[in-house]
């Protein structure tokens, strides 16, 4: 049945959104960026552009963007001038009097993607720490194989500001980022979000659930700390503790139960302590158990 | 499959090839790279190839391919990573620029945990694990509390290594991941666009777990082995965008299942003799258990999760923006139970084995979430930027909460099995934790004249409500901010934080409300709700006051333009100092029952030490640098250091949980009472983490446009050093104590350095034989070297028996608790890999 349900949703959604038609992209209100711009109309012929700038026009050929003005929603600018302001006044006297800040060129990015995953942008740690989409983005050249970044690799560019968190990741028990199999994109949405710590989802819990949904329960018992927060136990970007833990073994665990006898302490002449994984080695089910025998996770 | 996934995109490709030739009406574009690859790994750890699939032979590394139809701007393109390999990724889109779009990827990742692990068991299936014969023909004997029986039980140690030389096999360890995902695009018009994405999910393969039958330490027997993995999770999200000039929208809803072929894992107890029967008797002279012979647990239940969330921003004048949104989710699996055990015991009183015992045969578990966010920016004035936030989540747990008894680990004393009844302290009420939080706040931006200043200002207040937590908690979080750019070529940055968190009263006793027998029949000396389940000075760090201090600061310099130099430092410090005073735990029992159970003892009176239990503090340290170099226009170098310290601190307290009610009445060579305070009762840990890393990088154009060359390097270091005093670890001065002094009840000692060291060399040499010809040589050199005393066969209070598989304590106590059968020490273990391939890349 849940077969069929996902077949029967996806074929009338498929059936709802066939069909074609042409999106235009937004006319920027380029006099509010640099007064310059008032006199200033658009050139609408690329070729006046390249004459100066061939080189830059062929490696942004290979971009999206030249591919969607060219082929999809050409906007009211043309290719070159949608980004860049008229330039009328430029290619008559070609100064840099109408250069944009960074800022003033996130207000032109913004003027198309505002919406989807960059609505919390203006809110957003990266924006309040003066980034900005030049910071991170190269739109005349494609670096790297989406997104336009300004480097190869996500992680790379990440690493830019985040050093630190390359450390991490270098760490002996780490998520597989260093590997190319996630990015810091896969639980992180850079562009503002309503998680903390620019997390994709609402919680911690709810970005780990998107890859571990084994996790989710929910369960008969539950192991209360693990239902509030995954990051209680574990450091997430890497750790020299085995599970990504942020302690080791049985210390972890001691860090919050003392109920008496083998609970108390590691002792050496308990295989539920020093060896293996500590107090896991009985206690298994330590992220909550549907079994009825299940109230100390031993089952 | 895998070559199939290749094959079927290849094919895919195959038409756009004929209409490139149709007059250049389509333009192509694409490159191949592949080559051929030698590997050479000592010692065959998974650890080389824990995240991805490094194999000797042909290789097909990348390959992209793009077609455009240039009349009507419909495009096809392709792109895939180490095809055919179990760490591929692929990506097949069409559609037409700006209108509508469909896309197909698929990604492989395998996580190999161990090529070398080893188990007797042989997978049946189904998740049933057996084994060919038992260890023993005979009953269990020995699992004495005194040193009597020694021979017995230490034959049964030599029996079981002997058994496992004959029966161990190795055993795959180690999970693939696939997944799948088709996503449709279509924009009808310029305000709106839709979105819908199918995903298939899979993971495959079997991680680690364990096995232990027995009551508890030190009357377990335990053993590591797998646990079968096959989970499938299938979703659809379906997203609407609906954008304006001055205002956007978005609307999402995702539905996702969860489901796990394997219900129950169920493994045969390998020391019990009579296999036909459900359990075997073990002896000894503290009484008798009944061990199932097998024992069962329920896997990772099917669950269903479904959300919607709903987010609009507008944008309102003075350049000031409100952004909010609203999201429900709901969390739910019904799963059929299984029953308490595998074993009736022999009881006529209550059939454990069959789910007619439990309260409820299905799980009747869901837990519903809400979301409330508001963000509201603006600039009442100029240069001057505020920030107005305001977040609820509200976590329900509607999970039906009932009262249930349970076996421990499959095995229950005669005396129990034969009432009919298990332990008191197994009979628990499951408890449907919830919580909601909420977080509001202001911020503020100021950009001064200056140096492009900005000074920033803030203030949060997190407050957190939690049903069956001993605490809710209340911060208020202040921050302060300075960014600066006293000139091009240097930017500074700094920031201050400072969070006091609050608890409210702390109720060491909240589980108490997941015992439901009846307290004034039950005289027991260990009664958790009569007395405490948790030590009363243990505070448990995730919900109680919290002073919080972090600093950030780092600073970019260019002195040339050729030159970056960027330095960071982090520091942050939790201080979960929580006021701890002595309390009484047992005056609150009521009167009665004190007269008419323990009327010959007086200890209702007796104070805990007071000093706080758990984690205490946490402090960590971060720097980093970075430089990178153009010395040349062909000649980069870059260059980076990072440090993490990492340094907790916790304490805690032995005590004889046999002894609550009369902490006073254990005996000279016992575990101290839970009352008193003596340098042998209390212990303290200080963990100290540290991981270094350090690189470097050279990229040279050795004949411009003809020949580059390309090396990086990086070594990691990471090191954890426990001290610990107290217990164990010091001559104790216990004068009951007849055992060595400075090992008294067989507590810890400072283990050895844990370390893991990771060296990584790429290099490559390109030679651009033509335009679209290029011809790569290329080198990896990776090493990893492990030390970890958790992982080691022999340490200094662990030894094994015949072989690496079958361990056990050096201390002179006997008891059953102290054997583990293992599949093996360092699973993932040292490697050095010498890696050699030749590429060649076709750009077209």
């Amino acid at each position: 049945m849940k077969i069929l349900s996902y077949s029967a949703i996806s074929l009338m959604a498929f059936a709802l959104l066939l069909g074609t038609s042409t999106a235009m992209a937004k006319e920027v209100n380029w006099e509010s960026l640099n007064a310059s711009f008032g006199d200033a109309s658009y050139v609408m012929d690329a070729n006046v552009c390249s004459s100066c700038h061939e080189d830059s026009q062929q490696t942004f050929a290979q971009t999206i963007h030249a591919k969607v003005f060219q082929y999809g929603a050409t906007p009211a600018g043309g290719s070159c001038e949608s980004c860049h302001g008229p330039r009328s006044l430029h290619a008559d006297n070609p100064t840099a009097e109408l250069t944009l800040t960074s800022v003033q060129q996130a207000a032109v990015c913004l003027q198309c993607h505002e919406g989807g995953t960059r609505m919390y942008w203006q809110s957003s740690a990266h924006k309040t720490a003066g980034v900005d989409c030049a910071s991170c983005h190269t739109l005349m050249e494609k670096i790297s194989d989406s997104a336009l970044l300004s480097k190869a690799d996500e992680a790379s560019l990440c690493y830019t500001c985040h050093a630190d968190v390359r450390g991490q990741m270098g760490k002996a028990y780490h998520h597989p980022v260093r590997e190319g199999q996630m990015n810091c994109s896969s639980c992180h949405n850079v562009h503002g979000s309503i998680g903390k710590s620019l997390l994709k989802e609402a919680t911690v819990n709810e970005t780990c659930f998107t890859c571990h949904q084994e996790k989710r329960g929910p369960f008969i018992w539950e192991h209360a700390p693990v239902r509030e927060n995954c990051a209680t136990c574990h450091d997430v970007h890497g750790s020299n503790q085995r599970d990504l833990l942020n302690a080791q073994g049985s210390f972890l665990c001691l860090q919050c139960h003392s109920y008496g006898g083998h609970i108390n302490l590691p002792r050496y002449n308990r295989t539920s302590n020093p060896i293996g994984q500590g107090c896991v080695n009985c206690h298994m089910t330590q992220h909550g158990s549907n079994s009825p025998s299940g109230a100390k996770f031993t089952r | 499959m895998k070559k199939l996934w290749t094959i079927a995109a290849l094919a895919l490709l195959l038409p756009t090839g004929a209409l490139a030739q149709d007059g250049g009406r389509i333009e192509t574009s694409g490159q191949i790279t592949a080559g051929v690859l030698q590997d050479n790994v000592n010692n065959s750890s998974s650890k080389f190839n824990e995240y991805r699939d490094i194999q000797s032979g042909f290789n097909l590394f990348d390959l992209k391919f793009e077609g455009i139809d240039t009349e009507t701007g419909n495009y096809l393109e392709f792109g895939g990573q180490d095809l055919t390999r179990d760490d591929q990724s692929l990506r097949f889109g069409i559609g037409n620029y700006g209108t509508w779009g469909l896309s197909i990827d698929h990604k492989e990742t395998p996580h190999n945990i161990s090529n070398k692990a080893m188990s007797p068991y042989i997978y049946q299936g189904g998740g049933l694990y057996t084994v060919p014969t038992p260890v023993l023909d005979t009953p269990i004997v020995g699992m004495p509390n005194a040193a009597t029986n020694t021979a017995d039980v230490l034959a049964t140690d030599a029996a079981t290594a002997d058994w496992l030389t004959t029966h161990l096999d190795n055993v795959g360890l180690g999970t693939q991941r696939d997944e799948t995902s088709a996503s449709l695009k279509y924009a009808p018009f310029e305000a709106l666009k839709f979105r819908l994405t199918y995903s298939d999910k899979s993971k495959d393969g079997s991680k680690l777990t364990y096995g232990p039958i027995g009551n508890r330490p030190p009357n377990s027997m335990n053993i590591q082995f797998t646990e079968p993995i096959d989970y499938v999770t299938r979703e659809v999200k379906f997203e609407a965008e609906y954008n304006r000039d001055r205002f956007q929208s978005l609307f999402s809803y995702l539905i996702s299942d969860f489901e796990n072929a394997t219900d129950t894992l169920t493994w045969q107890n390998i020391w019990a003799y009579n296999p036909e029967d459900t359990f075997t008797q073990a002896s000894s002279d503290s009484g008798s258990q009944r061990l199932a012979t097998f024992g069962q647990r329920a896997l990772a239940p099917d669950n269903r999760f479904q959300n919607a969330s709903l987010t609009f921003g507008f944008n309102l004048p003075m350049a000031s923006r409100l952004t909010a949104t609203a999201a429900y989710g709901k969390m739910e699996q019904d799963e059929s139970l299984i029953p308490y055990s595998t074993s009736d015991f022999d009881s006529t009183v209550t059939a454990f084995s069959s789910t007619s015992a439990l309260p409820r045969r299905n799980a009747e578990a869901e837990i519903e979430t809400m979301l409330v966010n508001l963000d509201y920016t603006f600039n009442p004035i100029d240069r001057l930027n505020l920030r107005a936030f305001y977040r609820f989540y509200d976590l329900d747990n509607n999970t039906t909460e009932d009262d249930w008894h349970y076996i421990t680990s499959d095995a229950i004393p005669n005396g129990d099995a034969d009432n009919g009844t298990p332990t008191f302290k197994n009979s628990r009420t499951n408890l449907a934790y919830a919580y909601d939080q909420q977080n509001y706040g202001l911020d503020a931006r100021y950009n001064l004249a200056f140096w492009r200043t900005n000074l920033g200002l803030g203030f949060e207040r997190e407050e957190v409500d939690r049903d069956y937590r001993e605490a809710d908690t209340d911060e208020n979080v202040y921050k302060i901010s300075v960014r600066t750019r006293p000139t091009n070529w240097i930017s500074l940055r700094g920031k201050y934080r400072y969070g006091d968190r609050k608890s409210s009263s702390y109720d060491y006793d909240v589980t108490a409300a997941s015992y439901w027998y009846d307290t004034s029949t039950q005289t027991n000396l260990d009664n958790p709700a009569l007395t405490f389940s948790n030590h009363p000075d243990m505070r448990k760090f995730d919900v109680i006051d919290r002073e919080r201090q972090q600093v950030d600061l780092s600073a970019t310099v260019t002195p040339m333009q050729m030159l970056d130099l960027t330095a960071s430092y982090r520091w942050q410090n939790d201080d979960y100092d929580d006021k701890v005073t002595a309390v009484q735990p047992l005056a609150d029992i009521p009167q009665a029952i004190r007269d008419a159970n323990y009327a010959a003892y007086s200890d209702w009176d007796r104070f805990t030490p007071g000093d706080q239990l758990g984690l205490l503090e946490r402090e960590t340290e971060r720097y980093a640098l970075d430089a990178s170099y153009v010395a040349t226009e062909h000649l980069a170098l870059n260059a980076f250091f990072s440090r993490e310290t990492i340094e907790s601190k916790q304490r805690s307290m032995e005590y004889n949980e046999n002894y609550k009610i009369t902490p006073t009445a254990r005996l000279n060579n016992d575990l101290g009472g839970w009352d008193e305070r003596f340098d042998y009762s209390q212990w303290t840990a200080i963990t100290d983490d540290r991981t270094n890393t350090v690189g470097a990088g050279l990229s040279y154009q050795m004949i411009p446009g003809k020949l580059n060359f390309l090396v990086d390097y990086s070594f990691s270091f990471g090191k954890v050093d426990i001290d610990y005093s107290g217990l164990g670890s010091v001559a104790t001065g216990n004068p009951g104590s007849t055992l060595p002094a400075d090992t008294d009840q067989y507590a810890f000692r400072n283990p050895s350095t844990i370390k893991h060291k990771q060296y990584n060399l790429n290099a490559s040499m390109e030679y651009k034989l033509t335009k679209n010809l290029v011809f790569g040589l290329h080198y990896m050199f990776d090493k990893y070297n492990i030390s970890d005393w958790s992982q080691e066969a022999d340490t200094p209070w662990f030894e094994s028996v015949g072989s690496e598989f079958m361990l056990r304590d050096t201390s002179d106590s006997r008891q059953w608790g102290n054997r583990l059968v293992n599949m093996g020490s360092y699973l993932g273990p040292d490697y050095e890999a010498h890696v050699g391939y030749l590429s060649m890349t076709y750009r077209f």
